[in-house]
């Protein structure tokens, strides 16, 4: 019940956020990689990206695609019981598409996991915020519905779906 | 050499002065302040709410451990310095650091992980001189009866030791080549195995943590009902994955049993079969390549009985020459007497940390400098 609401609050009916608002329909991991490599294209540095979606949905998998294509060199787990992990992403080479409008600023990849926490106060405690729309940070939160109302304007949402066949997702992005 | 042990990784507030000799340590007294009830009540962790109160009992715990005797009860501190949650970390850190300062003792900076597998250097029965009164705060088992004492059937410590260390946050495989030296040979590439259990626990509706109660109904259920994924066993390197196991298990359910009820008790020993057999193959496939004398199993989930039984089968069948033992149940959970092991092994090794420096690390490799 409550999530119905958050999720009312979240979008407005015919706001510019609900017209850009779109489902992608990910039919394999191959899929989801291109996916986040298209996404991650359009970061500059300051974006918070809202991962919300049942267990097992593919919230970490994406943060761990999205590392990937932002050039984190070390390997991205759960944060579920660490709360809070930080990486280094690597500068792109001047060629690589990702450079363009990049600029030098994106530099940390920090992954939240709130599935843990008991309310949104509890990121404020473990320093989360103060990486919240840094312009050198791009930042990902897993189970960011119950976090909802620490998390900036602008935050770009992504709910994930299992469909039944188990290996294909719908992306609802807003 | 009496060591004090302080943990304060996550949400229990832990003391202990363990008693080391050679090879041996014996646990002299401990006390324990959970949590549990607290996040409990919230509903999850709230870590400044856990700081807050490691913090608050922090005096009171040291009151009741070192007794008259205060500074005289022990000649070295040891503290967990990571990995865990920073805030906490800190309270234990800066508590150590400040008896370490006032009282001109020696300080070790113990690593959770490395206290996990210390574990199982532990001799299992509590010297009961040290006698604590109930109070307030709980106080483990152990210390309440009189227990004789009883020496290891054999030694635990023949090196090289290959851990495996399964908990809530950790799924590594690590290879000692003598006490204090670690080699991390593999880890979960995802999930933890203990957070595999305990999400799958939440999947069906069997509360927190899960690990214990989806252990315990799959004692009643079929461990061949369903065929569950192996995540990796069959890869070359000695990393795991579990996030595999927990979405085919939450996959089962959305489409077996979407509505009316499923066979809990047959899911539950199916999934607990493929994280033990993932668990244990890897094991037995790193003990084949750095061939260990002894093989330890280390962490929360080293509770699990299943996993203790296969791995202490599987042991026996295909590697002979190794000895498995699984560490005492009591230390398997997070307790200040494991941190205190390690610490005398380091200390012994002159592996002293300044007070002046030391400086909780919230992702502490271990084996990292
Ligand atoms: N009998 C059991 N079978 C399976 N899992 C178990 C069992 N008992 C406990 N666990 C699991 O062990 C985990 C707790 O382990 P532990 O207390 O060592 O973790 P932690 O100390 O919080 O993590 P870390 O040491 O990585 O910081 C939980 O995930 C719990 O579900
Ligand atoms: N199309 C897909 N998108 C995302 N994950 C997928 C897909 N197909 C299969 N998977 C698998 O599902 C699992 C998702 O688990 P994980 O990322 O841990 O989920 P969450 O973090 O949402 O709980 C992974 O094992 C992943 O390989
Ligand atoms: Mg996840
Ligand atoms: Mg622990």
């Amino acid at each position: 019940m409550k999530r119905k609401k958050a999720k009312k609050r979240g979008i407005e009916i015919g706001s510019p956020r609900e017209i850009q608002s779109r489902e992608v329909r990910i039919a394999s991991l191959k899929q989801l990689r291109i996916f986040v490599k298209n996404f991650a294209k359009t970061l500059r540095g300051g974006e918070v990206i809202a991962l919300s979606g049942p267990l097992g949905a593919g919230k970490t998998t994406f943060a761990q695609l999205l590392g990937k294509a932002l050039g984190v060199g070390e390997r991205i787990t759960s944060p579920t019981f660490t709360l809070m992990h930080i990486h280094r992403t690597r500068k792109p080479l001047p060629s690589s598409p990702l450079a363009k409008g990049r600029g030098e600023r994106l530099s940390i990849l920090v992954h939240i996991d709130a599935y843990r926490l008991a309310n949104a106060r509890a990121l404020q405690n473990i320093g989360a915020l103060d990486y919240l729309g840094r312009p050198d940070t791009v930042a990902v939160v897993e189970w960011a519905e119950k976090v909802r109302r620490v998390l900036p304007r602008g935050t770009r949402w992504i709910n994930f779906k299992i469909k039944s066949d188990g290996k294909s997702r719908e992306l609802r992005i807003s | 050499m009496r060591i004090l042990g302080i943990e304060t990784s996550c949400d229990e507030t832990a003391l202990a002065i363990v008693e080391g000799k050679g090879e041996r340590v014996r646990v002299a007294r401990e006390l324990v302040a959970s949590q549990v009830k607290i996040h409990k009540k919230y509903g999850g962790v709230v870590p400044e709410v856990a700081a807050r109160r490691h913090a608050e009992v922090m005096p009171w715990m040291l009151k009741k451990m070192l007794g008259r005797e205060r500074a005289r009860a022990f000649d070295v501190i040891a503290v967990t310095a990571g990995p865990g949650l920073i805030t906490s970390l800190r309270v234990g850190v800066d508590t150590a650091r400040s008896l370490a300062y006032a009282w001109g003792k020696p300080l070790v900076a113990v690593n959770h992980l490395a206290g996990h597998i210390a574990a199982n250097f532990i001799d299992e029965i509590t010297n009961t001189k040290y006698q604590i009164p109930n109070t307030k705060f709980q106080i483990p088992n152990s210390n309440r009866k009189s227990l004789s004492y009883k020496p290891f059937a054999i030694s635990r410590a023949r090196f090289p030791a290959l851990a495996l260390v399964v908990s809530g946050g950790h799924t590594e495989l690590v290879l000692m080549r003598d006490h204090g030296v670690y080699e991390l040979l593999g880890a979960t590439r995802d999930d933890a195995a203990g957070e595999a259990f305990d999400k799958v626990g939440k999947l069906l509706g069997l509360g927190y943590p899960g690990g214990p109660a989806v252990a315990k109904r799959a004692e009643k259920g079929d461990p061949h009902a369903i065929p569950f994924p192996r995540p990796m066993i069959h890869s070359k390197d000695f990393d795991f994955s579990f996030s595999g196991l927990k979405t085919a298990v939450a996959q089962y359910l959305d489409v077996q049993h979407p509505v009316g009820h499923p066979d809990i008790a047959d899911i539950c020993a199916s999934f607990q079969e493929a994280a033990v057999d993932v668990l244990v193959e890897k094991t037995i496939r790193a003990a084949r390549r750095v061939k260990p004398k002894t093989i330890l199993l280390a962490g929360g989930v080293a509770a699990n009985k299943e996993l203790r039984k296969r791995l202490g089968i599987e042991v026996a069948r295909q590697l002979p020459t190794a000895n498995c033992r699984p560490p005492p149940m009591k230390f398997t959970t997070d307790n200040a007497a494991m941190i205190a092991a390690a610490g005398y092994f380091m200390a012994r090794k002159k592996q002293f940390a300044d007070w002046r420096t030391l400086e909780p690390r919230a992702n502490w490799e271990i084996g990292a400098e």
